[in-house]
């Protein structure tokens, strides 16, 4: 990451004679579930707590600071706009789910909705639970940590008159900390999203991924990683945004993603797993107010609800979970314009 | 614009940099390689490799010998005479300069065949007592000794000597030296016995040569029920059943005002706590532990005083498994698995 912040701060002392724009953030939150534990987990927590990694509560509340730029060149007549930014979340209750967030866009414009870009996402360590290390033990818990390298190419183009599509390409590293290697991913994805541009409402748009998740590590390590973890996915996600404004509201918004997993293995010495498939459905609504020319507000709340599909009852129960996460944020936007 | 485009060079290029692939963690883990299974009908209990032959024990389906560089079955047995099968082998033992084979029925006695031209089985008779759970063999050229864990009658010992005017070996010595615990396993190991005797613990026992009675040292209690025990020039490791595996070193065993306490490496450790261990096997710095349905359970034990799990394998039901060169050989219930391990 030393890396990262370097280039960062590269990035941002190019010259030029286009402003800088910068945003701080601050976001204060909090989730029902924060290691997403099903209502049978939930029940076995009170009499393992060493499940629970360390935590007292199921629900954690949350803060969040964020940092970002943008900048924008013009080449050959066209703008070029590198944008960043560097997010910091931290849980009050559950202190080993804190993390970082960094992300950097570089997209080039080409016309009017026309545009290619390409974006990087980083998550670093990212805390999921408490898992037995099935690969030394038969009941040794220990903390699984991922990290998320994504990134994406993708193109604007318009379709009809005040309709657009976007088309990108992805691919994304989920790669575990020891000792849960045999759980690593490389996931390899293409989303197409169509948005339609409302006169005097907002916007709506319809997205479709797919996506194949290969389990690298599958046969590398112990007897953990005798099962594939490989699936194929499906999602769908609609969002829609009013963005005229009213004496209440700068924008109100309402999204609904759904994902529908499958996973590879049928190993029936392992039913956990076996022929397991879930739909996870997350609906969110959201609103933002502009409160100074540059303060602004913005209140989400998010429903999140998972529903596993097995031939064993049991594990339909322990897979299963609902989540319900509710965020603030307060955003300071800055120009910097160096005549 | 010469600044600009130098700027988005500089730029694209630190993009590049940092946004290259990551590389995945990799763990502290062992692994191995299967290079053959060799199909041993009954469940393969036990194997004692001599040279590149395998004399194995095959439950129901007898002794078995068999050449692990050809993969060819030499010799089997499965028949004490025509009208008695073998019920169900559990240990085998082959005394290279006798050409004797040591065949042990489960919780039986102890069943004698000599080996002939390499391919096939005489089966001379009976020796030992019920409740016989391991033996081991001490030769020398015209005698030998059975040692053997006698579920009820403690350490027991059995000297053979050869008579050449009538041809026979005829049982010449031999003593009961009771325990106040079951044993269940024993090993044999440059002049000493460690006997496994199950809620008791560990009991050491030394031998001065072949006839002599073994002499008492003293036991250590273990967690769980000791079951196997797996001799090496400085320790013993004790399969724990249940309560996982333990190292001791031979040193706690004495009682002297003299002794030394161990170095810090070679302190007595409980590990593998949440296994089902049946059996342990040393070479070098490894440690093979038999889990039963599991598998086998690899461990580091380059500081034997903390061992490190390198990975669990499932390579079947395991009862038993021992080094042959390099290799690993493993006694399933699907037969005789011969494997690499990887560090």
């Amino acid at each position: 990451m030393i890396r990262f912040l370097l280039f960062s701060v590269l990035a941002s002392i190019l010259s030029a004679s286009t402003p800088l724009y910068l945003t701080f953030g601050l976001e204060n939150g909090y989730d029902s579930n924060v290691l997403r534990l099903s209502e049978i987990e939930k029940g076995n927590a009170t009499q393992f707590p060493s499940m629970l990694g360390g935590m007292d509560t199921f629900d954690s509340h949350i803060t969040k600071g964020s940092f970002s730029g943008k900048k924008e060149y013009y080449v050959f007549g066209k703008g070029l706009t590198f944008s960043g930014s560097v997010g910091l979340t931290n849980y009050t209750h559950s202190s080993p789910k804190n993390y970082e967030s960094y992300r950097l866009r570089v997209s080039y414009k080409l016309g009017s909705y026309k545009k290619i870009e390409y974006v990087f996402n980083h998550l670093g360590q990212y805390y999921l639970r408490h898992y037995i290390d099935r690969d030394i033990s038969s009941t040794l818990l220990a903390a699984a940590i991922f990290t998320d390298r994504d990134q994406k190419i993708g193109i604007s183009h318009p379709l009809i008159k005040r309709t657009w599509v976007n088309i990108w390409a992805g691919y994304l590293q989920r790669y575990y900390n020891n000792p849960f290697t045999e759980f690593d991913l490389d996931i390899y994805y293409g989303r197409i999203k169509v948005n339609h541009s409302i006169r005097k409402f907002g916007t709506i748009g319809l997205q479709f991924e797919q996506g194949r998740a290969l389990n690298t590590t599958f046969g590398e390590t112990a007897v953990a990683s005798d099962f594939d973890r490989s699936y194929s996915y499906y999602q769908f996600y609609i969002p829609m945004a009013k963005t005229k404004r009213n004496r209440w509201t700068d924008g109100v918004g309402i999204s609904t993603r759904m994902d529908i997993r499958a996973y590879d293995a049928e190993n029936l010495s392992d039913p956990l797993h076996a022929g397991r498939n879930h739909l996870d459905v997350k609906l969110d609504v959201w609103a933002k107010k502009i409160l100074t020319e540059s303060i602004t507000i913005k209140s989400t709340i998010r429903y999140r609800s998972r529903s596993t599909e097995s031939q064993f009852e049991w594990v339909e129960s322990l897979k299963s979970f609902n989540q319900w996460q509710l965020a603030c944020k307060l955003e300071w936007n800055m120009i910097y314009d160096n005549y | 614009m010469i600044i600009i485009k130098k700027n988005i060079l500089i730029g694209l290029t630190g993009f590049i940099f940092i946004s290259g692939c990551m590389e995945p963690k990799t763990e502290l883990l062992w692994g191995i390689e299967t290079e053959t299974i060799i199909e041993t009908g009954g469940f393969c209990r036990f194997v004692d490799i001599y040279n590149d032959t395998a004399f194995i024990a095959a439950g129901q389906a007898g002794v078995q010998v068999w050449d692990l560089q050809t993969e060819d079955q030499l010799v089997s047995v499965d028949q004490y005479s025509p009208s008695q099968d073998l019920s169900d082998i559990a240990q085998v033992e082959y005394a290279s300069s006798l050409g004797k084979l040591f065949a042990l029925e489960n919780n039986s006695r102890v069943v004698i065949m000599d080996f002939i031209n390499g391919d096939s089985l005489a089966v001379l008779g009976e020796e030992m007592s019920e409740k016989t759970r391991e033996i081991r063999i001490l030769e020398s050229s015209e005698s030998y000794a059975i040692l053997a864990a006698d579920n009820d009658d403690g350490l027991k010992w059995n000297q053979f000597n050869y008579f050449a005017e009538w041809n026979v070996w005829s049982n010449v010595a031999g003593d009961e030296l009771s325990t106040p615990g079951k044993p269940m396993g024993l090993d044999y190991l440059n002049g000493n016995i460690a006997l496994a005797v199950d809620q008791q613990g560990v009991e050491l026992w030394t031998l001065d040569s072949l006839g002599a009675d073994p002499v008492f040292v003293n036991r250590l209690d273990t967690p769980g029920n000791a079951e196997k025990v797996t001799l090496t020039e400085t320790s013993v490791f004790i399969a724990c059943d249940d309560a996982g595996a333990r190292h001791i070193p031979l040193v706690n065993y004495s009682n002297g005002a003299n002794r030394t306490p161990p170095d810090n490496p070679y302190v007595e450790t409980q590990f593998a706590e949440d296994l089902t261990v049946d059996h342990i096997a040393i070479q070098g710095n490894m440690a093979v532990l038999s889990l039963g349905s599991k598998g086998i359970a690899l461990y580091d034990i380059s500081y034997p005083g903390a061992p490190e799990p390198r990975g669990i394998f499932d390579v079947g039901y395991t009862y038993y498994s021992t080094f042959w060169e390099d290799q690993l050989v493993v006694c399933t219930r699907e037969g005789l698995v011969v494997l690499n391990i990887i560090q």
